[in-house]
């Protein structure tokens, strides 16, 4: 009980360093959101005109007034809203939310379980040309930087050939539901999530071939080896289970980590995630959309942590006995 | 086996290319824009270019400017301007109504005024405060009477600022919230996603020329390489965005694309902090501007696609720009350091120049993190200006932060704190002639002054020009102004990019290319 009291301890903590750091960091950034609250042409405005916009959207206080007045805000659930587009700040980040989810969980899905058989596979063909290649492969794909293998995808599968669309989640002119518009939102899904999945395929596929290669090093895989237990029971029953405790803790972190989209990705692909939303947030210094992306992205880790803590003695017995 | 899956992969990829022709039907415009614009209101609309053309397709100005930049009446019929220049008489159009059935009549245009003096907005507030009075003796006619006579009222003013809807307006408190456009033009949104697209559609109860379109679908493509592949894979047929020289080539050749080009008018330019050291001196500047080898910028770095200079700033296609400021003085690297020597300069032992009281001829240089032209641009006049004795050191900084750097608060009365930088003024700077903004002395007037320079026979040319409605005595001022900025170099302006586009004829062949700007206005979405 203990335990668990101090474990919630530290995520307040935790949740409430993130609050204070969303806050104060994008406001110690130079430049103002003065553009976006004034239109174009703000240096039209006279100073006095300035000064009533900051009024206007209480930027004028000091920072800690401004600072108390959100905590007490983000309590009560009002986010504030979006300098730039002038909507709810909730509203803004749940309608990229599915998008994000959508093109980072798909490919998270892939690229786990691609990762995790083919480490597992080529750590128990140590040496083969099958591990030699994938190993060379996951470094090769692993270095080439992602917007490239964007546009390159997009140049060969959606320019040439023109087996895929080159932008955007939907069709604009396309169906609106239905078995069309999943077939449309497919189509859109699989340049972009091709790219990210090879962008993380590596990690998942290095970390699972290292702890397969620790594990089959152990004497009880040479026990059961001696024992007679036919190798492929060995390699699923015994070692996979054992490698798959490292790749999982590397998993939950990427869950953590799926709400904050994948920037670079869906600048290529236009795609309308949360990445974007960020990375336009930051040019327009659009504070109450980066408070609130930022806060939902400190939850998630933290969120992804508890489960971590919930499922992990599901797998590893050794921690439920409390034997570590 | 290998066989096999190859035929799969073919298979797999034809059912997807198979749907991907799935046919849109009527005169639909597929056009990318490169951001997100809000809710296309005129409180709600992002940027000058291409966001103003958006919204101004569902919202109406009283005058718009024609291809060659002269004022014509929309809404308005006519309009009656009193000798003193002060009383301008505008009758509206009859007919007009608004997109949900309302008539639109001179209340809404004396609402509209008062209104943007509410509401702050930068670009329509600063217009509506130049006007003091507003009367509507009928329905059809508006009484402007402005705080002093203006000569660009008309030209600035009347085209620029959208008219609002009383009967909707007149309960909003905060007009950043309005979610659903509704305006008095051509075509209305119809549908909005954020950062996806817009999908707007013609308005059949329009009452100006029809519009051009049954249908404009305009993405959210942000990347530019994207873009254009989007427009070869044939997923849009033009881009709001203006095409890199290098890739104009590439479509010219592509039989299904066209491409449109003309002058452009949003400036680059080199800036000066001009109120300390040697920069305050205009024979320093004059030496630095006379090194930059603008032949070189334009063609490696525009490919030709551009205009080079000027140092009067009003580059040739403006219809104020004085001829005889269209060139710069040059001055090879041994001639510039001669004359920096006669300045009183002495080189020293690393080839830097410095005054007698050792102050070196050393500077940092920003320029945007954002920008491959203004970057290669900065590197390059490094170069030059390095060989004349002059050394330059160049900084990329995110754009933002120049910004806070050159024009902190985006008010010139507090100060700067930058030594040179790269920068450039939009379109409207150049074809409204803008000069007084530039270089007035007065933050108020010389709202743009990011140099600090203070001339008073410069104020006394610009302060006369403002209230003189004399088209030709006007045109003889601002020639006199130029021939200022030329000689005493305020700032250094380096080229203009051409407006280039690329657009698919077979969808679309009738575009309006407006000076300075290109394509995408107004004029190209209505059939004239």
């Amino acid at each position: 009980m203990n335990w668990y009291l101090s474990r919630v301890g530290q995520y307040v903590l935790v949740l409430l360093a993130a609050l204070t750091l969303n806050f104060f960091l994008p406001r110690a950034m130079p430049g103002s959101p003065l553009p976006f609250l004034a239109g174009e042409e703000v240096g039209l405005l006279s100073p006095e005109q300035i000064d009533e916009v900051m009024a206007r959207y209480g930027l004028d206080k000091s920072l800690w007034q401004q600072f108390l007045g959100y905590l007490g805000a983000v309590l009560v659930g009002d986010w504030g809203y979006s300098y730039q587009v002038g909507k709810p700040v909730t509203e803004t980040i749940l309608e990229r939310l599915p998008w994000t989810l959508l093109l980072v969980g798909t490919s998270l899905l892939v690229a786990s379980v691609f990762g995790i058989v083919v480490g597992a596979v080529a750590a128990w063909r140590r040496g083969s040309s099958l591990d030699t290649g994938s190993l060379v492969g996951a470094i090769v794909v692993d270095s080439l930087p992602t917007f490239w293998l964007g546009m390159l995808l997009i140049a060969v599968f959606a320019v040439e050939l023109r087996w895929f669309p080159v932008y955007g989640a939907v069709t604009p002119w396309g169906a609106k539901s239905g078995w069309p518009y999943l077939w449309d939102v497919a189509r859109h899904l699989v340049l972009p999530a091709t790219t990210l999945t090879f962008a993380t395929l590596s990690g998942t596929f290095l970390v699972m071939r290292y702890a397969m290669l620790d594990v089959l090093g152990q004497d009880y895989i040479r026990t059961a080896r001696a024992k007679g237990v036919r190798e492929r029971r060995v390699l699923l029953k015994h070692a996979t289970r054992n490698a798959l405790l490292p790749v999982s803790t590397v998993i939950f972190l990427n869950l953590g980590l799926l709400v904050g989209g994948a920037t670079v990705i869906e600048t290529v692909f236009s795609y309308p995630g949360i990445g974007t939303l960020l990375y336009q947030a930051v040019l327009s210094r659009d504070y109450p959309v980066l408070q609130g992306a930022f806060l939902i992205l400190t939850v998630s880790v933290i969120a992804a942590n508890i489960l971590a803590d919930a499922v992990y003695p599901l797998l590893d017995p050794r921690v439920r006995k409390g034997t570590t | 086996m290998r066989h096999f899956k190859k035929r799969l992969f073919l298979f797999i990829g034809l059912l997807f290319a198979s749907f991907s022709l799935a046919a849109h039907t009527g005169k639909t415009l597929r056009m990318a824009i490169t951001q997100d614009e809000g809710t296309l209101t005129p409180y709600t609309y992002q940027t000058g270019y291409p966001g103003y053309e958006l919204m101004t397709l569902i919202y109406d100005t009283l005058y718009l400017m024609d291809a060659d930049l002269e004022p014509q009446p929309w809404l308005a019929e006519g309009v009656a301007v009193s000798d003193d220049g002060l009383t301008y008489t505008i009758t509206l159009k009859e007919n007009v109504s608004w997109q949900d059935g309302e008539v639109l009549d001179a209340e809404d245009v004396a609402f509209t005024i008062q209104y943007f003096k509410d509401n702050l907005l930068g670009r329509f507030t600063t217009a509506a405060t130049t006007i003091a009075e507003v009367s509507t003796p009928d329905a059809r006619t508006v009484v402007l009477t402005l705080e002093a006579p203006n000569a660009s009222f008309l030209a600035s003013s009347l085209t620029d600022i959208p008219i609002l809807p009383a009967h909707l307006y007149g309960s909003v408190t905060d007009p950043k919230t309005v979610q659903e456009p509704v305006g008095s033009g051509p075509y209305r949104l119809a549908e909005y996603r954020t950062d996806q697209f817009y999908r707007l559609i013609e308005n059949p109860d329009f009452w100006g020329p029809a519009p051009a379109f049954d249908e404009i679908i305009a993405p959210v493509i942000r990347d530019q390489t994207a873009t254009f592949q989007a427009l070869q894979a044939g997923e849009i047929d033009v881009a709001v965005r203006n095409v890199s020289p290098e890739l104009v080539q590439r479509f010219e050749t592509q039989s299904d694309l066209a491409i449109a080009q003309g002058p452009g008018f949003a400036s680059t330019i080199l800036i000066m902090d001009v109120t300390q050291g040697a920069l305050a001196r205009p024979e320093v500047r004059q030496v630095m501007a006379s090194l930059i080898d603008y032949r070189q910028l334009l063609d490696n770095l525009l490919l030709g696609y551009g205009t080079s200079g000027p140092p009067g700033y009003l580059p040739p296609a403006s219809p104020f720009a004085n001829p005889a400021t269209q060139e710069y003085t040059l001055l090879t690297p041994d001639e510039a350091q001669t004359r920096l020597g006669e300045l009183g300069f002495s080189q020293g032992s690393d080839g830097v120049y410095a005054d007698a009281e050792g102050n070196r001829l050393e500077f940092e240089f920003l320029t945007y993190s954002d920008n491959p032209i203004r970057l290669r641009a900065a590197e390059l006049i490094a170069q030059d200006l390095t060989a004349g004795g002059i050394r330059v050191n160049v900084r990329t900084m995110e754009r933002e932060a120049l910004v806070e750097r050159v024009w902190p608060e985006f008010d010139v009365s507090k100060g700067r704190s930058y030594q040179l930088s790269m920068f450039g003024w939009s379109a409207p700077v150049t074809s409204q002639a803008r000069l007084g903004s530039l270089i007035h002395t007065d933050p108020a007037i010389g709202n743009l002054n990011l140099a600090g320079y203070s001339n008073p026979e410069a104020d006394a040319l610009i302060e006369q020009a403002a209230v003189t409605t004399d088209e030709a005595e006007r045109t003889r001022l601002l020639f006199e102004l130029q021939e200022i900025v030329a000689r005493d170099l305020p700032l250094i302006t380096l080229f203009y990019e051409d407006g280039i586009f690329a657009y698919r004829p077979a969808v679309f062949d009738d575009w309006t290319f407006m000076a300075g700007q290109g394509i995408i206005n107004k004029h190209s979405f209505v059939t004239e």
